[in-house]
């Protein structure tokens, strides 16, 4: 058997490109030319914002409340760069900045819903299957099981209580080791693997053998 | 204690669930592993269900945030930042003019000082005329006894007024207005009408 790896892990040279921009756009800063470290940071934001708009999507489940998310976050770490620390890649502590917006934006959203009547579920919307299997040299029928599959598996990460889907997410989908993980989350490892244990046990036996299903 | 039948090991205990995890998730490899294929094929397993579930979480996301949206994200981001980085300039009003030569100031304080004593000067020249004039015991009688009567002032209106018009009666006439003087009422007529 071969060697078995990481859940596509998070390129290292992604973190040294990081490592270098977030150098610059520190001693830049600290030089006073917040221009040019703008300019720097655009980069950043370039590489990181598809991942970040998958997680705080995955958070809030709304795609403009993700997309706000993920703007403040950029934002909010441009404002504290002074504190940011070298002992954690860049996607770790911009990471945490867009969770913690998240959880913040999840409990005024709950404080809200309170008061006023939740808007209806919006769903992402369900593009043609013609459309959608055009140029993926995928036939409309497996485009249409392909989306099905999607829905199904999305439904069962709903159904996962916060925690476990959070870490689920984070660990298998995004490629954080389970130390990051806890980094991210406040947790300790020990309590990350449980975590994501569990939520793994539970998605199968609500999946069954859909998730494993080639199209 | 641990026999092979037909290739497979029997005996041993197989890893759990878990621990095929975390052998997946932290990329370690248990030397049972590596020799058990009832173990590999529940972790081949495993991998494939866990594969899928990504795949199709980073495409169902993926379907939501396109390029064309992550492009106006980014957009959005820099315009933010520019807006942080240079705040819009708020104008105060009304506002104070900066750096004021010390000789205007000093003009400035001589013109409010010489408005102040003007003011002065004229608050009490008029309390000091008012007091004079109250002073006056006999003021409001002398008024009287200067103004004349309104029927003397009457009757003085009266004889100016047919004196202009004897006057203007007995003045030589201009020929080529006789015509049409004679088509006219003369004011004597009339007044003396009125009287009638």
């Amino acid at each position: 058997m071969s060697r078995v790896g990481h859940p596509a892990p998070v390129p290292a040279i992604g973190r040294e490109a990081d490592a270098c921009t977030t150098a610059a756009i520190k001693a830049l800063a600290e030089a006073g030319r917040h221009d040019e470290a703008r300019e720097q940071f655009a980069e950043l934001v370039l590489r990181h914002q598809r991942r970040a708009s998958r997680i705080a999507l995955h958070y809030m489940r709304d795609a403009a409340e993700a997309d706000e998310a993920v703007q403040d976050a950029f934002l909010r770490a441009f404002r504290h760069f002074g504190g940011f620390r070298d002992d954690l890649p860049f996607e770790v502590w911009f990471t945490r900045i867009l969770i913690n917006g998240c959880l913040d934006r999840i409990k005024a959203r709950g404080r809200r819903e309170r008061w006023f009547p939740p808007r209806p579920h919006v769903d992402f919307g369900s593009p043609d299957p013609i459309e959608a299997a055009a140029g993926t040299g995928r036939t409309p029928e497996e485009a249409l099981l392909g989306r099905e599959r999607c829905r199904l598996i999305a439904s069962a990460l709903r159904q996962l209580p916060e925690r476990q889907r959070v870490v689920f997410l984070l660990s298998q989908v995004e490629g954080y080791s389970s130390r990051e993980v806890g980094a991210l989350t406040g947790l300790n490892e020990s309590t990350v693997r449980v975590h994501l244990f569990r939520a793994v046990r539970k998605l199968r036996r609500l999946l069954g053998d859909v998730a494993g299903r080639q199209d | 204690m641990m026999w092979q039948v037909f290739g497979y090991r029997v005996g041993q205990r197989h890893l759990t669930d878990e621990q095929l995890l975390v052998a997946w998730q932290e990329g370690d490899v248990d030397a049972h592993l590596d020799e058990c294929a009832s173990c590999q094929a529940r972790s081949l397993e495993l991998r494939e269900f866990l594969d899928a579930v990504q795949a199709d979480a980073v495409a169902e996301a993926d379907r939501v945030f396109t390029t064309e949206r992550l492009a106006a994200q980014h957009a959005h981001v820099m315009r933010r930042l520019d807006r942080t980085l240079h705040p819009a300039r708020v104008l105060s009003f009304p506002a104070l003019r900066r750096g004021i030569p010390v000789s205007h100031l000093v003009a400035r304080r001589w013109v409010a000082l010489a408005a102040a004593a003007g003011l002065i000067i004229g608050l009490a020249t008029g309390v000091a005329v008012d007091r004079r004039q109250s002073l006056w015991p006999t003021g409001g009688t002398r008024s009287a006894a200067v103004q004349p009567s309104s029927i003397e002032r009457a009757s003085f209106s009266d004889e100016a007024f047919l004196s202009d018009l004897e006057t203007a009666a007995l003045a030589p006439r201009v020929e080529e207005l006789q015509a049409l003087d004679d088509l006219t009422p003369h004011v004597r007529e009339v007044s003396t009408t009125l009287i009638r």
